[in-house]
């Protein structure tokens, strides 16, 4: 895996600070692994002696239910491990905290190109041989809600903002598989989709198979894809794979089993930009259709995961939606959409954005800087 | 990393590929900062800084990538654009 590792040439790293974050989510986002209300964040910042600084986003959840990382304990690892190492200048000697590392790795791609002013996402696309998208066709993420009107007047509001799918948490609880149907029935030629997180039970999945759905995401626990290339047998939908992508090497399993048709490239999950836009380059070489999930990021992340969203390999809407369809203030700008309904990429250098100082003030619940 | 000699290397690896020149070149083009032409070394090269820090987080700090990695990046991003 790529390791967070100081530039070595140019000005000198300063410091890092670590700022958690607690954001009031505009809605709670309910999914098969728990609830959330507030989004619990760390931000990493590198600060160079020109002046530069780097942002970035460990997105892990508040708690290890998504995966095992959760804030409290990256922010340990990056405080710590990751940062003191990065401080002295050797690769930090940890195993896993993807998410950790990927927030270091972040903040110190932006700073190293705000110098050389380029955006991430042209980069990432120079790097695969290509040129980035300018705006990203969107997916509407759809918590589970305890009554179907609820799930209805959800996704009437995404449809009302022209996203390009529409994709519905969902458990094998007979409510969900009723709100899927409710759905389907009100929007007949709706693209959608239904993500399980792990808990699909095949006779609920032959079910949903009648409703023409784009893909069923991550049917089976994240290891077990024998069991995810089985489920995948009984329906006609292909299946996405999101949680069991943690790596080249598990995606190549995956193709192997026939555990999957479609990747969902988080690149938080992967260790950072870098890492995802190569693995969408290895999931379209293996023959699968790609998208790039999210994690219901601040702008900082979300700026950052866009950029990947933009190569053009990835061929299925993206689930990074705009910054108020989760937050009343974001930290940045609002990340926003085009007229089409369409996700617009940061062009700035860099991640293209960067917290805003009153508004990280706002949101902030503890701070810390560590310097070499 | 990444000295003179390596360069040499990685050139050689390239040239004797000629399937690979278009993509070599293509790929020199879009990895350039803008405005190339008008500063030393007046070639179609990685940022330094950039390209250092890249290599130091992909392939660790006393690790090397060898110039066979460029034809093989060549290749992926070859097989790549046919898919995009």
């Amino acid at each position: 895996m790529t390791a967070p590792s100081p530039p070595s040439e140019g000005p000198g790293l300063v410091s890092m600070e670590l700022v958690r974050l607690r954001m009031p989510l505009r809605h709670a986002h309910r999914a098969a692994h728990g609830s959330e209300a507030v989004r619990d964040l760390v931000l990493v910042g590198a600060t160079f002696a020109d002046g530069t600084v780097g942002w970035g986003e460990c997105s892990a959840l508040a708690r290890p239910t998504y995966s095992s990382e959760h804030t409290a304990g990256a922010w340990l690892v990056l405080r710590d491990e990751v940062v003191p190492a990065v401080l002295a200048g050797r690769a930090p000697q940890v195993v896993g905290h993807p998410m950790a590392s990927a927030a270091v790795l972040t903040a110190l791609t932006d700073a190293v190109l705000q110098r050389v002013d380029r955006s991430l996402a042209v980069e990432l696309a120079a790097t695969l041989g290509t040129n980035p998208l300018t705006a990203v066709p969107t997916c509407a993420v759809v918590s589970r809600g305890d009554v179907i009107d609820d799930v209805l007047a959800q996704v009437a509001d995404r449809v009302e903002q022209r996203v390009s799918l529409v994709k519905l948490k969902v458990t094998p609880d007979r409510r969900d598989l009723a709100a899927v149907g409710a759905v389907r029935e009100a929007w007949p030629d709706l693209a959608l989709a239904v993500d399980f997180n792990g808990t699909a039970e095949a006779d609920a999945l032959v079910r949903l198979d009648r409703l023409h759905l784009e893909y069923v995401e991550q049917p089976a626990p994240a290891e077990e894809l024998v069991r995810s290339a089985h489920l995948a047998s009984l329906i006609d939908a292909p299946v996405a794979l999101d949680e069991s992508l943690s790596s080249a090497g598990a995606l190549d399993a995956a193709v192997a089993l026939g555990a999957g048709r479609i990747a969902n490239v988080k690149p938080a999950r992967c260790g950072g930009p870098h890492a995802a836009a190569a693995l969408v380059g290895h999931a379209r070489n293996a023959g699968l259709d790609v998208f790039v999930g999210g994690m219901m990021e601040s702008g900082v992340g979300r700026a950052a995961a866009l950029a990947v969203a933009a190569l053009p390999a990835c061929t299925f809407p993206t689930d990074l939606g705009p910054s108020l369809a989760y937050f009343a203030e974001d930290i940045t700008a609002p990340l926003v959409t085009d007229d089409s309904g369409r996700m617009v990429v940061p062009t700035n250098s860099g991640i293209g954005v960067a917290p805003i100082a009153a508004h990280l003030e706002q949101f902030t619940v503890d701070r810390l800087v560590l310097r070499p | 990393m990444t000295s003179r000699r390596w360069w040499v290397q990685a050139a050689l690896a390239v040239l004797r590929r000629p399937s690979l020149w278009g993509v070599a070149l293509s790929q020199s083009l879009r990895l350039a900062p803008a405005g190339w032409w008008r500063r030393s070394p007046f070639l179609p090269v990685p940022d330094p800084s950039y390209l250092r820090f890249r290599l130091e987080t992909q392939y660790g700090s006393d690790h090397e990538p060898e110039p066979g990695d460029v034809v093989t990046y060549l290749h992926w991003c070859r097989s790549f654009r046919h898919l995009t």
